[in-house]
């Protein structure tokens, strides 16, 4: 109830802030102190919201429908933290927080630089859609709203639901903020660009907006990649990009935002590509907006690993229109003032910096179009494209752009012709694979290059990151293989042997140790696996990293080895080793009560006929049900097959097809089973390349940020 | 200026017929079994899992073989190269990509769709009230 009054009043301040500082935009001064007076309320009354969903979640009050939905009280207090956003409502009001604090940093740096009115309208028009979004999709509905007639009221479950065993891991913890952070900060290039159409100023504001460009492209980098590093170190999807709409959805956007960066700094010199620059500006934010509504509107609902199923048609309705309103904002104005902007015609020689600046702008562009036509196109059609789509068209892409990045740095800004260029790039072309990296160094002993050696450092990464984004996919190898316990097995030049497994986390989850010998070293990797409830079965990989190159190794499943499955219908026969095996019927009364035990369990034997040379003998394995989940029944023993017999899946048939089932002979030579493990493995070259680009990546556009801030002043 | 337009142009081109090329090869639609078979080229189909039929996974393939059906009610085998894909028991739905061949549909992805915390899901409720 608090919680609900609290949005309401986050929805009031924010209207308020909206009028208020819009007001003072159109020249009503005395405005101003409603609009910043807004903002403290908005601020207040979503950090206060946010402060009673923690305390719900901590104090388990399961009265609350989202924390009964996403958490349970046998969460450690890492994991029940990461709760708050580990659902549409609460990562709403996560996304709110973040804008909170971006709304107070925004407040003070635009006080000083006389842009306050104007940016923060657009601000907290964005933060107020956001609350609005929340009060249709409440994180405070009560249990008793929630499911009406189910529970009566006052009745508060004794436990919660849990979280998804998927996200229990330390990288739920960070990845989910980082990213939020990212998508809020997305807005305020979007208010810059706006702002000044707004107050047409249309030379400078990049100058101002610059720093928040950098820091919103470092957050979200790093929110991508500590993405990418949780779906390939832990969640074992084989790899750290699927080119799923989710990841897409957060990467075109940052794509565009490194686009603009250079698009901007040709500005900066030039003063050219005005136009260009508040379009990019506008569509990046529009993206993240639209990437919002593809992955919670439950639009793309069947081509996605990151399930969000339908959340409703008011928030359908809602996130369509947070897109439309602010496209029309972005994209109205633009369109009023385009006549007002005065082209300015700079002419770029063809070997400038500026030029080369802008193809690889537009190589990035093309990227991104592509990966959007990709995404998008479940919407428009129903089909959608393999992941071998994006690579055939980002290889190409990449090529050029690790071309253009390492001739542009060799270019000045103003070149007579092209052999300055091509003569102090000659030597880096030659030693092709290091010429990047060395052009770069070199760069910064240059005065001019100072300036634009921290901007580069990102264009040259993520030339480097999508080159093994592509490439590294690409020359990946994988097997699948079974392992006998205390085999040794070949398998992508290593040899692998499995010791057997071991419980770990008070025996909730099982860890496989296989060693592994290659050229004389020797090493143990231990993949974990368990049973998750209701969720199935979790797999958690094992890599061992070295310099050029990671070995993989996913643990599939456990198998008693020598098991061998035949699949047979009611009265066939099939021969098993020299024996003949009949399936005659099943058998629903040896077992007692007509197969219905006392406690729920229905067991359900099949009888069979082996017969080998004269001897005949009936075996009748079991299989049990339990409120309509088989588990398993009994190994019915054969002295003629020297096996167990089980079975591992029965149709009881009215139709044409009868019945049939499927049974295990499990042979085993020392009496016991014997159990094997079957893991995919894979060799992923340049790993570490990856990541230490990624870390490069992040550290460069840091950098680039103090250094653009100090000369925002 | 007409340089820069013709190269920019020949760009777009080059880049259009290389997208389209490229999208025509790994395009995958839509069907359900029946236009699966007719077809005979890699789609995508829904369905759910019939579950009193056999599963199971053959550790020699490193197959997991299962029984769907489609939303046309059809049933199909489905021979899918991998181990039971995380959170198929709860899977509401089941979304397989390959292509049918030999009277199987042989699949080499599998999305599962599992239900929303929220909607229906009263079982749950009541469940968690025992």
């Amino acid at each position: 109830m608090a919680g609900t009054i609290c949005l309401f009043l986050a929805c009031a301040g924010g209207i308020a802030a909206v009028a208020g500082y819009g007001l003072t935009a159109f020249n009503k001064r005395q405005w101003i102190e409603v609009g910043r007076l807004g903002l403290a309320v908005s601020g207040l009354a979503i950090v206060a919201a946010a402060v009673l969903l923690m305390r719900d979640i901590l104090t388990h009050n399961f009265a609350n429908a989202y924390v009964w939905g996403y958490s349970d009280r046998s969460l450690p207090l890492h994991f029940l933290l990461s709760t708050f956003y580990a659902g549409q409502e609460g990562s709403f009001l996560f996304w709110a927080v973040c804008s909170v604090i971006l709304s107070v940093a925004l407040l003070r740096y635009t006080k000083s630089r006389n842009l306050e009115a104007h940016v923060l309208t657009l601000f907290m028009l964005s933060q107020t859609f956001l609350v609005v979004l929340l009060l249709t999709r409440s994180p405070f509905q009560s249990i008793w709203d929630a499911f009406p007639g189910q529970l009566d009221a006052g009745v508060v479950p004794p436990d919660g639901k849990g979280l998804n065993p998927l996200l229990q891991n330390f990288w739920m913890v960070i990845h989910p903020p980082v990213l939020f952070v990212g998508f809020a900060a997305m807005a305020v290039q979007f208010c810059f660009a706006v702002a000044a159409l707004w107050r047409r100023e249309y030379s400078r504001w990049m100058i101002s907006a610059m720093p928040w460009i950098l820091f919103t492209g470092m957050i979200l980098g790093l929110g991508i990649m500590l993405g990418a590093y949780w779906a390939y170190g832990v969640l074992g999807w084989g790899g750290y990009w699927g080119w799923d709409p989710v990841e897409n959805s957060s990467l075109i956007p940052w794509i565009i935002s490194m686009a603009l960066l250079h698009t901007l700094l040709v500005q900066k010199r030039n003063g050219n590509l005005i136009r260009t620059n508040f379009v990019l500006a506008i569509v990046s934010y529009l993206l993240v907006l639209y990437s919002t509504f593809l992955t919670r509107s439950g639009v793309l609902g069947e081509s996605s690993v990151h399930s969000f199923t339908d959340p409703g048609t008011m928030v359908y309705g809602l996130l369509l229109a947070y897109v439309g309103v602010f496209a029309v904002i972005g994209f109205g104005l633009l369109l009023v003032r385009t006549k007002d902007i005065s082209p300015v015609s700079f002419k770029m020689q063809f070997f400038s910096r500026g030029t080369w600046l802008l193809l690889g702008s537009s190589a990035l562009l093309l990227s991104a179009v592509a990966i959007f036509f990709g995404t998008s196109l479940p919407l428009i059609s129903k089909t959608t494209v393999e992941p071998s789509f994006y690579d055939a068209m980002n290889l190409p892409i990449v090529i050029v752009i690790g071309l253009l990045i390492g001739f542009s740095l060799q270019l000045r800004w103003e070149e007579e012709n092209g052999w300055g260029g091509l003569k102090r790039s000659a030597k880096w072309t030659l030693i092709a694979a290091l010429g990047t990296v060395i052009a770069f160094f070199l760069g910064v002993k240059d005065v001019l290059m100072i300036l634009f050696a921290f901007a580069s450092l990102f264009a040259f990464l993520i030339n480097l990151e999508a080159a093994y984004l592509v490439g590294s996919g690409k020359y990946a190898t994988k097997e699948h293989r079974t392992l006998g316990y205390n085999m040794p097995e070949q398998v992508l030049g290593y040899t692998l042997t499995y010791k057997g497994a071991r419980p770990i986390d008070d025996g909730k989850k099982l860890s496989y140790a296989i060693d592994v010998e290659k050229d004389g070293s020797k090493f143990t990797l231990t993949p974990v696996m368990f049973e998750a409830g209701q969720q199935g079965m979790m797999r958690n990989p094992d890599i061992k990293s070295s310099f050029t190159r990671d070995f993989y190794v996913s643990p599939i499943s456990l198998e008693q080895s020598g098991a061998e499955s035949y699949s047979m219908k009611k009265g066939e026969s099939i021969s098993v080793s020299g024996a003949e095996v009949r399936f005659v019927k099943f058998d629903l009364g040896s077992h007692g009560m007509g197969g219905a035990a006392a406690d729920g369990k229905m067991i359900v034997g099949a009888q069979l006929e082996v017969s080998a040379k004269d001897q005949k003998e009936i075996v009748t394995p079991t299989m049990a049900f339990e409120s309509g989940n088989k588990i398993p029944g009994d190994v019915a023993p054969s002295n003629l097959l020297h096996a167990g017999v089980a079975v591992s899946a029965m149709n009881i048939g009215m139709g044409p097809e009868g019945s049939s089932i499927v049974i295990d002979v499990v042979r085993s030579s020392a009496g016991g089973a014997v159990e094997s493990l079957v893991i995919e493995a894979s060799i992923k070259p340049g790993m570490n390349l990856l990541w230490s680009g990624s870390v490069l990546l992040f550290l460069g556009l840091i950098v680039s940020m103090f250094h653009r801030k100090k000369e925002s002043l | 200026m007409n340089i820069k337009v013709i190269v920019g142009a020949v760009v777009i081109v080059v880049f259009l017929i290389f997208g389209a090329v490229s999208f025509m090869g790994s395009n995958v639609e839509y069907a359900d079994f029946g236009k699966a078979e007719q077809f005979g080229k890699k789609v995508q189909v829904k369905g759910v899992w019939v579950k009193e039929k056999e599963s199971r996974f053959d550790q020699k393939k490193t197959q997991f073989i299962f029984f769907m059906k489609d939303d046309n009610a059809r049933e199909e085998k489905v021979i899918f190269d991998g181990a039971k894909p995380n959170n198929f028991e709860m899977a509401t739905s089941v979304v397989a990509k390959g292509r049918y061949k030999d009277g199987a549909f042989h699949a080499t992805e599998i999305l599962t769709k599992c239900p929303s915390k929220y909607n229906g899901d009263s079982t749950a409720v009541k469940k968690s009230m025992q």
